[in-house]
C-alpha cells in the first residue's frame, strides 16, 4: 500500500531443497516476495505448496537435515537474513519478527504458565527482569483480549480455549513489538467466530504499531478481507502477485483463477442448486515437479510449451505479475 | 492421582520405614555389626542375637540395621549415575538425529549387548571394590535403557509446534534441550528412574553375594554372600537380609507403578 521507500523485507531468488532417500525436492523454487511496512501480504495456495516453508525460512529455521537453503536473498531492513551469523539471527527471532503458528492446541509449551512463555521473550530480547516482564505480560493478554489476565497470567495452556490460545501465541509474537509478524494459518484450527475476532485483533494490531504482516491462508475469503497485496503459490513458486483488489478483479494465472471460482458465493444462484467448483488432479509431489510449470497437467488452458518449459514472471500491470505463458508479452 | 492408589501409598510407606531403620537405626542402636557376639551360627531368639548369627557369630540384626545404608546408597547413587548418562546420551541423540545419532546409538547398543553383571564384575575386579567403585559400575552398566527412553521421547516432543516456536523466539539450543523437551519428557523419566534404584539394589546384592562388594561395609548382599555356604543349614543368616532387599525392590517397584499411573496421560483418563 505504501509502497514508497525501502521495503521492509525484500525475498529474492529463494530456493529450499529437501534431501532423502538419495534425492532431492525443491520446495522452494526462485521465490520473490516483498513486504513494506504497515502492509498486510496474503501469502495464498494449496497445502504444499511452499507458503509455510517460506515463512520458516525468513527466520531461517527451515529444518535442517533433510532441508536446506539453496539459495537466495532474504532481506530485512536492509540485512541478508541468509547471511547473518546463527547469534544476530537469534536476536532477530522473536524480536523484530514475530510469529504465530498454526495450531494454538500444541504451540504453547504444557508444563510453563502462560505468564512463564510469555515473559521469557520478554526477558530474553528486552532485558526485562522477572517482575517487569510479568506486568507486561499482564498487558500483553490485556492488549489480546484475554479477560481476567490477573488470572490466566498463572494458568497453564491446558486450562485455556483454543481461540484463548491463539490469542496467547498472538501476544507472544507482539510482545517485542516486532517490525514484521509472520501469521502461519493462525486461524485454521478455530471456530468461525472466534476466526473472526483473530482477524480483527490482527487488524488492530498492524494499524496500531504500523508493522509489516505476512498472513499464510488458503482461504480467498480471508486474503479479500485482509490483506492489501497477494502472492498465489503453487509447487513451490509464487506464480501471480498483485494487489489484492487486482486479483480478485482480474486474476491472470489459471490457478488463482480456479481459486476464486472455487470461493463458493452465498449470493450467486449455485447456492440453490448448482455444484460447487473445483481445481481437478492433485498437487504434485515436490519429488517429482515437472520442467515446465507446476500446474500444466491441471491447468485446462495448458499448451504444449507449459509442460516442457516453466514460463518467467512477466509484469502486466503496476505491482502485478504473473508467471504464465498465456500472458507472454502482455508486458505493459 | 498418587495417593488415591493404595498401592502406591503401601509402597512409600514400606520404603519410609526401610529408610528410617537404615538412616535413623544405626544412631539409637550403637554397635559394630562386625562384632563378634554369639554362637556362631546361634539360631533366632538366642542369647545376644534375636534373629540369630552368622558362621562368625556376628548378629544378623545389628547387620540388618547397619546393612541398609550401604545398600541403598548404592541403589540411589548408582541409579542416579545411570540416568544422568541416560539422559544426556538420549537427549543429545534425540535431539540431534543424523550421524550423532547413530553413533550414540550403535554406542549404547554395545554397552546394552554387553551381559551386564559380567561387564560390572570385570569393572570391580579391575579396581579394587570399594563403595565408589560398585556405584560407578552399577551405573555405568545399566544407562543404556534411559539413553532409549529418552531417546524415543526427545524425537517425539521436538516434532511438537511448542519447539518450533520456541525457535522462533529465538531460544538457545540448550535451553531448548534442557527447559523446553526435557521437562515434558520428564513422567517416563521418572517412573525409569524409581525403578533404576530397585534394580540398582539388586545388582548391589548380587556383586556382593558373588564376594565383590566392599568388604569392609556391611551390607545386605555381603550378608547373603558370606553366609551363603550354611544356607541350607541356617536359614536365618541369609533369609533375613534376603527379605529386607525384597521388601525394598517391592517398596520402590510399587512407587514405580504409582507414578506411572499418575503420571501417564492415557492412563489418567481411565480412572
Amino acid at each position: 500500500m505504501t509502497g514508497a521507500g525501502t521495503p521492509l523485507l525484500e525475498i529474492s531468488g529463494l530456493s529450499v531443497e529437501f534431501a532423502g532417500g538419495g534425492r532431492t525436492a525443491r520446495v522452494l523454487n526462485d521465490v520473490a516476495l516483498v513486504v513494506a511496512a504497515n502492509e498486510t501480504l496474503g501469502i495464498v495456495g494449496e497445502s504444499g505448496c511452499g507458503k509455510s516453508m517460506t515463512a520458516l525460512a525468513i527466520l531461517r529455521l527451515v529444518p535442517s537435515p533433510p532441508g536446506r537453503i539453496t539459495g537466495g536473498r532474504i532481506v530485512f531492513e536492509g540485512e541478508d537474513l541468509l547471511q547473518a551469523p546463527e547469534q544476530r539471527l537469534r536476536d532477530v527471532r522473536g524480536h523484530r519478527i514475530g510469529m504465530i503458528f498454526q495450531e494454538p492446541m500444541t504451540s504453547l509449551n504444557p508444563v510453563l504458565t502462560i505468564g512463564d512463555q510469555l515473559s521469557e521473550t520478554l526477558i530474553k530480547h528486552l532485558k526485562l527482569d522477572s517482575r517487569a516482564a510479568r506486568a507486561r505480560s499482564i498487558e500483553l493478554l490485556k492488549a489480546v483480549g484475554i479477560p481476567a489476565p490477573e488470572r490466566r497470567v498463572d494458568e497453564y495452556p491446558h486450562q485455556l480455549s483454543g481461540g484463548m490460545r491463539q490469542r496467547v501465541m498472538i501476544a507472544m509474537a507482539i510482545g517485542c513489538e516486532p517490525r514484521l509478524l509472520i501469521a502461519d494459518e493462525p486461524t485454521t484450527a478455530l471456530d468461525v467466530t472466534v476466526q473472526a475476532q483473530i482477524f480483527e485483533l490482527l487488524r488492530e494490531l498492524r494499524a496500531r504499531s504500523g508493522m509489516g504482516l505476512i498472513l499464510i491462508t488458503h482461504d480467498m475469503g480471508v486474503i479479500a478481507e485482509m490483506t492489501d497485496r497477494v502472492a498465489v503459490m503453487y509447487g513451490g513458486r509464487v506464480v501471480e502477485e498483485a494487489p489484492t483488489a487486482d486479483i480478485l478483479s482480474a486474476p491472470a494465472h489459471p490457478y488463482t483463477r480456479g481459486l476464486i471460482a472455487c470461493v463458493p458465493d452465498l449470493d450467486a444462484e449455485e447456492v440453490s442448486g448448482g455444484d460447487l467448483l473445483e481445481i481437478a488432479g492433485m498437487v504434485p509431489s515436490v519429488w517429482d515437479l515437472p520442467k515446465g510449470c507446476p500446474f500444466a497437467d491441471r491447468c485446462a488452458e495448458a499448451m504444449p510449451r507449459c509442460v516442457a518449459e516453466m514460463p518467467p514472471a512477466t509484469v502486466l500491470a503496476a505491482g502485478h505479475r504473473v508467471a504464465c505463458w498465456l500472458h507472454e508479452g502482455a508486458e505493459s | 492421582m498418587f495417593a488415591r492408589s493404595p498401592v502406591a501409598v503401601g509402597g512409600l510407606v514400606l520404603l519410609i520405614a526401610i529408610l528410617l531403620v537404615s538412616l535413623v537405626g544405626p544412631l539409637v542402636y550403637i554397635a559394630d555389626p562386625f562384632d563378634i557376639v554369639a554362637a556362631p551360627l546361634s539360631p533366632p531368639l538366642s542369647e545376644g542375637a534375636p534373629l540369630g548369627a552368622d558362621q562368625q557369630g556376628r548378629d544378623v540384626l545389628t547387620g540388618l540395621i547397619y546393612g541398609g545404608r550401604a545398600t541403598l546408597t548404592v541403589g540411589a547413587a548408582a541409579a542416579l549415575i545411570s540416568v544422568v548418562i541416560g539422559i544426556a546420551i538420549g537427549a543429545v541423540a534425540g535431539y540431534f538425529g543424523g550421524t550423532v545419532d547413530e553413533v550414540l546409538m550403535r554406542f549404547t547398543e554395545f554397552f546394552q549387548v554387553l551381559p551386564s553383571l559380567l561387564f560390572a564384575m570385570v569393572l570391580v575386579t579391575l579396581f579394587s571394590p570399594t563403595l565408589t567403585t560398585v556405584v560407578l559400575a552399577i551405573g555405568v552398566v545399566s544407562w543404556p535403557g534411559t539413553a532409549r527412553l529418552t531417546r524415543a521421547e526427545f524425537l517425539k516432543i521436538k516434532q511438537y509446534d511448542f519447539v518450533a516456536a520456541e525457535l522462533a523466539i529465538g531460544a538457545r539450543r540448550g535451553r531448548i534441550m534442557w527447559k523446553v523437551i526435557l521437562p515434558n519428557a520428564l513422567p517416563p523419566l521418572v517412573v525409569s528412574a524409581t525403578l533404576a534404584v530397585g534394580t540398582a539394589v539388586l545388582f548391589e546384592a548380587s556383586l556382593s553375594f558373588l564376594g565383590l562388594g566392599d568388604p569392609n561395609r556391611m551390607s545386605w548382599g555381603l550378608m547373603i554372600g558370606s553366609s551363603r555356604s550354611y544356607m541350607l543349614s541356617s536359614w536365618w543368616a541369609v533369609t533375613f537380609p534376603g527379605l529386607m532387599i525384597f521388601l525394598t525392590v517391592l517398596a520402590v517397584s510399587l512407587i514405580g507403578d504409582g507414578l506411572n499411573d499418575a503420571l501417564n496421560p492415557k492412563l489418567r483418563e481411565r480412572r
